[in-house]
């Protein structure tokens, strides 16, 4: 097997020696965290095709001027900038989302994933609606992925989504609460 | 690649959920999930294969410009010192100054017609001839145009000042000649030639400061370089790397202390007040809304805190009903350079800043 690079020695190495070939397989990794990327900001197929190569070309050239700690924010960044770019002149009215908060590690999650304060946990978890503790369940202790908890529980996709990011919210402030139960 | 089988619809299963895991700390990965369950019906495959093609294709084997340039003004240069001096040496029998002016001379480029004298002048007429078409590549003024495109445009320039100004920079032209003017702004890969051009004439600039000192005064005049772009350059630099530094301390420093809505001293953004702010931020984003839209609407009204050593923090935008516009606001807004604080008795204190923003709509 050959030896697999780290992104960041990826970069190094373009930058140091030029060569194209190592950016390309820098950005080849990313083509299909891009590509759907791109498909929720433009919506189509071609279009998000398009922005991809796009962005490749703006980018392989210039890099150089960047100072890029991690690549993988970085494209991140800088590839949801081009589409929102790209979507304010071609389609103004699509709604987005805002979401700040994003980039924070979210503790209940590891709580739920490696466990720890078991008995907090088992009281909220009481205390969430039917559907959502369902869910959360198959997905964090059974480990199911969406689809499969669609076939179990036989909720629909979106639904199965919105009771797990709905139940996680809750399982968040009622463990900072301390989880007691107290309301 | 565990995304790869997702897309093509391997839904079910440990590395299914495994990924579906890992979105939720992951937003790059949860967007572009969102993204393949937004337009679901299209062979996604078929196009991710065809992009790795025209990536791999769009990279094999090509060097970057910048690398080629350095190598072939370098060759030219060589082949015409060589030419020169051979030159010299068969006309006339060595004196120490000609070899200097042959070194001048071949410098200048050119040279290959055997005219030594002539070729002294030549490359002036050559080099002002570049000077104005290097002078069309000056920085558009739709460098301001579009939200995010910023980032892109101070890059653009700074390409410049790793190339021709460094080098003119390196060999103590810009003193000789401090009120010469040659404007070396560019942008892009399109001026690559242009680029090679300047660096070139830059090298044979430098090269002449090495052998005569007193041609070499009368020649930066006539090449006139111009400190703009350079200032431009850093100004531009500056202000993005202030502009991140805001970015981050906002997310890192303490912010202790009470907010004020009114200080002695009100924060001052570039030596203004929030007006200018307001002229900095309108100015980096072009906005128009759709037909038919109701323009009134759109009027977004933005806070912030301004901290104690003036990085911006707590950016909300409200009251917009476009919230593509809104995220648009928060997003320049924290690109922002920092602020002047604003202070109480002297001490700096942390202010808060309300204000709407107004976009005239382009009729």
């Amino acid at each position: 097997m050959k030896l697999s690079r780290s992104d960041e020695e990826l970069l190094q190495m373009y930058l140091r020696t030029g060569r194209t070939e190592y950016f390309g397989e820098l950005y080849d990794r990313y083509i299909p965290l891009l590509y759907g990327l791109c498909l929720k900001y433009l919506r189509q197929s071609e279009a998000a095709e398009d922005a991809v190569m796009g962005l490749f070309e703006q980018l392989q050239p210039r890099i150089k001027q960047y100072e890029i700690r991690v690549f993988r924010t970085w494209i991140y960044s800088v590839a949801k900038n081009h589409c929102l770019q790209l979507m304010r002149r071609e389609k103004p009215i699509i709604k987005v989302e805002i979401k700040d908060d994003l980039m924070e590690s979210d503790p209940v999650l590891h709580l739920l994933d490696e466990g720890g304060r078991e008995a907090a946990l088992a009281e909220c978890l009481k205390k969430l609606p039917e559907p959502q503790r369902i869910a959360v369940t198959l997905f964090f202790m059974e480990e199911l992925s969406y689809a499969d908890i669609v076939e179990r529980a036989g909720y629909s996709p979106t639904a199965v989504k919105s009771y797990i990011q709905n139940g996680k919210r809750n399982l968040k402030i009622c463990l900072e609460k301390g989880g007691h139960g107290h309301e | 690649m565990k995304l790869d089988s997702y897309i093509k619809g391997k839904r079910h299963g440990r590395e299914a959920r495994e990924l579906e895991r890992l979105a939720m700390e992951d937003p790059f990965l949860a967007e572009s999930l969102e993204g393949y369950e937004l337009a679901r019906d299209d062979r996604h495959d078929a196009a991710l294969d065809r992009l790795r093609g025209r990536i791999a294709r769009r990279s094999r084997g090509r060097r970057r410009t910048w690398q080629m340039g350095v190598w072939s003004t370098a060759a030219l240069v060589l082949l015409c010192i060589g030419l020169s001096a051979y030159l010299v040496l068969i006309t006339k029998p060595v004196v120490p100054t000609d070899i200097a002016q042959a070194v001048e001379s071949a410098a200048g480029g050119d040279s290959l017609s055997g005219h030594v004298e002539d070729s002294t002048l030549q490359p002036d007429g050559k080099i002002i001839a570049q000077q104005t078409e290097v002078k069309k590549t000056a920085i558009p003024p739709a460098s301001k145009e579009i939200t995010h495109k910023h980032d892109n445009t101070v890059t653009d320039e700074v390409i410049i000042d790793e190339t021709p100004v460094a080098v003119i920079e390196e060999k103590k032209i810009v003193e000789a000649a401090a009120d010469a003017e040659v404007v070396v702004t560019g942008y892009g890969t399109a001026k690559k030639t242009e680029l090679t051009g300047v660096r070139a004439d830059a090298d044979k600039i430098a090269a002449k400061s090495d052998s005569q000192e007193t041609i070499l005064t009368a020649r930066a005049t006539d090449v006139k370089i111009r400190g703009r772009s350079e200032k431009t350059v850093q100004a531009l630099r500056k202000q993005q790397t202030e502009g991140w530094m805001a970015d981050e301390s906002a997310v890192s420093s303490p912010a202790e202390g009470e907010v004020y809505l009114i200080a002695d001293q009100m924060p001052a953004f570039r030596g203004g007040d929030v007006d200018k702010f307001r002229d900095w931020l309108t100015g980096k984003i072009l906005y128009t809304a759709t037909a038919g839209a109701d323009t009134t609407s759109v009027r977004p009204v933005l806070s912030f805190i301004v901290e104690k050593d003036g990085s911006l923090s707590d950016v909300q935008a409200t009251h917009s009903q476009d919230e593509l516009l809104a995220e648009t606001i928060l997003r320049v807004v924290k690109t922002s350079p920092r602020w002047t604080p604003g202070r109480n008795k002297g001490l700096p204190v942390r202010v808060r800043i309300i204000m709407p923003v107004d976009f005239r709509q382009p009729e």
